[in-house]
């Protein structure tokens, strides 16, 4: 059983104790990232702003249970502003990126996400790397950029008519399979006696 | 029968910051002597306490959290600051238990060390660094605190952890060995220098801001709360850390991540308030 002793709501930072003693735990909360404390590493890390010991008693079979806890309670704090905050910044990442990041970036989408059909990431990265910085100052690396996002648009397409193609196949399938099931039954029915 | 109790009045306060000035004569003696002559040794003690004198920063290590709650609110102050200003009217003690918990009887034999000082209940405490993360079981953020605010403060080099070095088995403070052991400002890259004497020799030079600023190993700084935003000149952070920071960032883009995790949204927050007030951030390895 391990006991979650101590938590810091704002980034996850937790104390617990389990068979092997008192450990820290910090995000990712890897194996590396969760060492062995001592009683007075704890009391100087308790004494600092926003690290509080646990009031109510938290014990849960393993580390995985402790983990989804933290990451459950913690969750809760970030507020819509702060996603917000997150989400411009995370553009903003982007547009400032330097052009070894940008083509690292687009190497992502060409093998992970359009291989994956993932089309809106892949398309809202792309918009935002094309009025990227590096882009502007850079243009071949536009031209790349531009060319990948026509490409997406072009996949995109050719998926959602394929989809149409095949949805309209199953609709199709399914019809006659119901049509061939009420014949059936309405034979049965008016079959004469 | 009612015994008799003498009342003997409790030992007056120290002063810490007056100790430390008056050792530092000490200080100078002792390191000019160990670094006089040509040997190997004397030499390296010399370049020491110039890398210290000219590139020594006094940083303290915090995580994530604590940084935000510093560039946010403008100023830390310690926790008994923070007690007082929860309890009001009641007993700071009893929110300082609550806070700490089980680790109370530990952050006790702090109190009783700052209760030998003059404003013992106002120390803040550092590390001194010539480029190093420092203690990043602390933090994986270490701020780097403004020059200039040091030397017009009351601050206290001591040889290595007061608890350690300055307090006995019975939490008696072994004052002989803190008088010997401190300095002010202006002794402080003599008193390290002078601690490490006998490691120089043997340490590639370029290994020298861990030898002398980790876990287990640094000369503590004692300073007065509150530090403020603006004493502080940079912030450094763990270079795996900040990557992983980063990648989470803009995985955000991509939106692999369907939540924030709270530590990411403390991490752009401090990114913000750094930007805003025009506060370096420098990774270290």
């Amino acid at each position: 059983m391990i006991e979650l002793l101590a938590l810091s709501k704002t980034d996850g930072w937790a104390i617990i104790r389990s068979e092997r003693g008192l450990q820290l735990l910090r995000p990712p909360y890897t194996e590396t990232q969760c060492p062995m404390i001592q009683d007075v590493d704890a009391a100087r890390l308790l004494a600092e702003p926003g690290f509080n010991a646990l009031t109510e008693k938290i014990v849960k079979p393993d580390l995985g249970g402790i983990i989804a806890h933290i990451k459950e309670t913690t969750a809760k704090t970030v507020g819509p502003e702060q996603v917000a905050q997150v989400r411009e910044a995370a553009r903003q990442l982007l547009i400032d990126a330097p052009p070894d990041r940008i083509r690292h970036s687009l190497r992502r989408v060409r093998t992970e996400f359009l291989p994956q059909c993932q089309f809106d990431p892949a398309l809202r990265v792309l918009s935002i790397l094309a009025g990227s910085k590096a882009a502007m100052a850079d243009p071949q690396l536009q031209t790349e950029i531009l060319k990948l996002l026509e490409e997406s648009v072009s996949l995109q397409q050719q998926n959602k008519s394929e989809k149409r193609k095949t949805d309209r196949a199953n609709f199709f399938k399914k019809i006659s399979r119901l049509a061939g099931f009420f014949e059936a039954g309405t034979s049965r029915i008016f079959q004469p006696g | 029968m009612p015994t008799s109790v003498s009342h003997a009045s409790p030992p007056p306060l120290l002063d810490l910051f007056a100790l430390a000035k008056d050792n530092d004569n000490n200080v100078e003696r002792q390191f000019l002597e160990a670094s006089a002559g040509t040997s190997l040794q004397a030499e390296a003690l010399s370049t020491m306490s110039q890398q210290i004198l000219y590139s020594g920063k006094v940083t303290k290590n915090m995580h994530l959290g604590v940084l935000g709650d510093l560039l946010v609110n403008g100023k830390l102050e310690n926790v008994h600051a923070w007690a007082r200003n929860k309890a009001g009217s009641g007993n700071p003690l009893d929110w300082l238990k609550e806070k700490i918990g089980w680790a109370y009887s530990w952050h006790e034999r702090r109190m009783l060390f700052e209760g030998y000082f003059v404003n013992g209940q106002e120390f803040l405490y550092g590390a001194l660094n010539i480029g190093s993360l420092g203690a990043t079981h602390y933090g994986n953020v270490s701020i780097v605190i403004d020059d200039v605010f040091l030397q017009n403060s009351p601050v206290t080099y001591l040889e290595g952890d007061s608890l350690e070095l300055f307090l006995d088995s019975n939490d008696q403070l072994i004052l002989p060995t803190l008088k010997k052991s401190i300095s002010s400002q202006t002794q402080r890259h003599h008193l390290m220098a002078f601690k490490h004497r006998f490691r120089l020799d043997g340490t590639p030079q370029e290994d020298w801001p861990k030898m002398v600023c980790s876990k287990n190993e640094f000369v503590e700084v004692i300073f007065l709360q509150p530090l403020e935003r603006s004493h502080i000149t940079r912030v450094l952070i763990d270079a795996e850390f900040y990557n992983r920071l980063q990648d989470q960032l803009e995985a955000i883009n991509f939106q692999l991540q369907e939540e924030v995790p709270p530590e990411l949204a403390t991490y752009v927050q401090v990114i913000e308030v750094l930007k805003k007030y025009n506060i370096r951030l420098e990774t270290l390895s």
